[in-house]
């Protein structure tokens, strides 16, 4: 599968997939927890994860907080979007996470429904691993 | 993507490693956004408390300080996490982790404003300005009521303060900031509290699109307006609405909709009175504490609490925040507002506020604030919140 590389690398990782957006300003910079009451990954541990989300939500400080985990080895090792919004790109940009962003819908499902991922943000590929 | 040689030279790396990741972020967010080239920026807000920054944060500013990097544009900064006056007490980790913040950006040039409300510190974007500002609530202001030009920006506002450009999309081009959907309002709205409702009412019967408001009389204080679109940031994903006849890409209905108007929503007292049962997380008689001043209180708004409080006695086990810049507390002080509001036993706090803030206040703590946004975020922190009127807040807290 093919997308729009937004931010180069290579990372694979067990699948962290949720269908709803995802506020990356409510992952725990001390633990890489996601603490969200009612979303599908509230309470999930996210380090070293491939997210899969359609898009981001929330507070714009989510991009610092990718920042964060990432010095600490706690960021997702990937992100996989529908449609990355400017919080999730600028926060992959400082934490040097591979983000891949305008896969095609019909694929949606597969990457939803995958176990693990490899994602190349050079070369613009998503595989199921 | 259109990039000069100039920007293109910090793409590469030819001008550092801190101006490298500043332009990978504005670039990497143009495409993500659609952007084809970048559009000069006439100022950026950035953020700046240390709880949202953290420690690599902070090290990213001090990079930049350090390789002699200077804000290229007028740059002003977004509320600290401790108060203003504390910047000479002992400290803390954190509290000293802000300073060190405060300190880097000052060094390249930005102006300490450190607020949510920078406009009544006087820095208003002229009409037709593309800008780049962080904190949700202004983005709305910079947008419907002052006629200039930003998207909600968070770490890119800083990019842009680096570089001087942001990306052309969204908010920056004329037809995403048309309206899509048309409300009347069928109330009266006579205080901020009304204002927090409507925004509240607006957004949740909204379908996502820009929404255009009719049936609203000016003038309209800025406080009021501003109130609007600190709630509105809230509820909503966008940063633009219209007030027909008050804010001015919305002269007449006729301009806005040249196709014609399409189907009106109405929001009346009772939707209004439903936001605030919404809103209603604990009764107000309950609150242990009550926070005015989201954002930052004008000096307009101090003085409303000090009239509120006037020959009233604080009820025990109740404190009263009240949340605003040091430009204001300091016109405060020369006339004696800022004495009587502390005698009143009213804490009044600069550059700071409790979300942001190092203080943890238990979960079920119960909170009352005239601010919808206040009341979401702390709530978000398991507090029992409440909204009501600043008049209700004030009697909440105190006893004859």
């Amino acid at each position: 599968m093919t997308g729009m590389g937004l931010v180069g690398g290579v990372a694979e990782g067990p699948v962290a997939a949720s269908a709803q957006p995802v506020s990356v300003a409510r992952i725990d910079p001390k633990d890489g927890v996601l603490h969200e009451a009612g979303h599908v990954l509230d309470g999930r541990k996210l380090a070293g994860t491939v997210l899969v989300c359609p898009t981001g939500k929330g507070s714009s400080s989510g991009s610092y907080i990718l920042l964060n985990l990432a010095r600490r080895g706690l960021a997702p090792t990937a992100i996989v979007s529908l449609q990355a919004d400017a919080v999730l790109v600028a926060g992959a940009v400082l934490a040097g996470i591979p983000l891949i962003s305008g896969v095609a819908p019909e694929h949606w499902p597969a990457l939803l429904g995958a176990s693990r991922l490899r994602v190349d943000g050079d070369a613009q590929t998503v595989v199921i691993a | 993507m259109i990039l000069s040689p100039a920007q293109n030279e910090m793409l590469a790396g030819g001008r550092g490693r801190s101006l490298q990741t500043a332009m990978r972020m504005l670039v990497a967010v143009a495409r993500a956004c659609g952007a084809n080239d970048f559009v000069p920026a006439a100022s950026a807000h950035i953020g700046m408390s240390v709880t949202s920054l953290g420690e690599a944060g902070v090290e990213m500013l001090e990079d930049c300080a350090a390789e002699g990097l200077r804000f290229v544009i007028p740059t002003t900064t977004n509320v600290l996490s401790i108060d203003r006056r504390d910047a000479l007490a002992p400290d803390d980790n954190l509290a000293h982790l802000q300073k060190r913040a405060l300190a880097a950006v000052q060094a390249m040039g930005a102006e300490g404003s450190c607020s949510c409300n920078p406009f009544v510190q006087g820095h208003l974007p002229r009409a037709g300005q593309s800008v780049a500002w962080s904190e949700s609530a202004t983005a709305p202001y910079v947008n419907a009521v002052l006629g200039a030009r930003t998207n909600r920006e968070g770490a890119t506002a800083l990019a842009t303060a680096l570089t001087g450009v942001t990306p052309r999309y969204g908010m920056h081009l004329e037809e995403m900031r048309r309206p899509a959907e048309l409300f009347t309002v069928d109330a009266d709205l006579p205080d901020l509290h009304s204002y927090h409702l409507l925004a509240a009412a607006v957004c949740h019967k909204s379908g996502g699109g820009v929404p255009a408001i009719a049936g609203l009389r000016g003038p309209i204080s800025a406080d009021f307006l501003f109130g609007f679109c600190a709630a509105f940031a809230t509820y909503a994903n966008g940063a633009m609405f219209h007030l027909i006849g008050i804010t001015p890409e919305a002269v007449d209905e006729a301009l806005l909709f040249p196709q014609g108007s399409p189907p009106s929503t109405r929001i009346t007292v009772a939707s209004l009175e439903e936001e605030l049962v919404r809103m209603r997380g604990c009764d107000p008689g309950e609150a242990a504490l009550v926070v005015i001043g989201c954002p930052h209180a004008s000096l307009a708004q101090l003085h409303a609490v000090r009239e509120l409080i006037q020959g009233k006695r604080l009820r025990r086990g109740c404190r009263v925040l009240v949340h605003t810049n040091a430009t204001t507390i300091c016109a405060a002080a020369q006339t004696g507002l800022l004495d009587d509001l502390a005698v009143a036993g009213v804490e009044v706090s600069a550059d700071t506020c409790v979300y942001v803030g190092l203080s943890q206040y238990p979960a079920g703590t119960a909170l009352v604030t005239d601010s919808a946004k206040m009341a979401f975020l702390m709530a978000s922190r398991g507090l029992r919140t409440a909204v009501a009127s600043t008049r209700e807040c004030m009697e909440a807290a105190t006893r004859n």
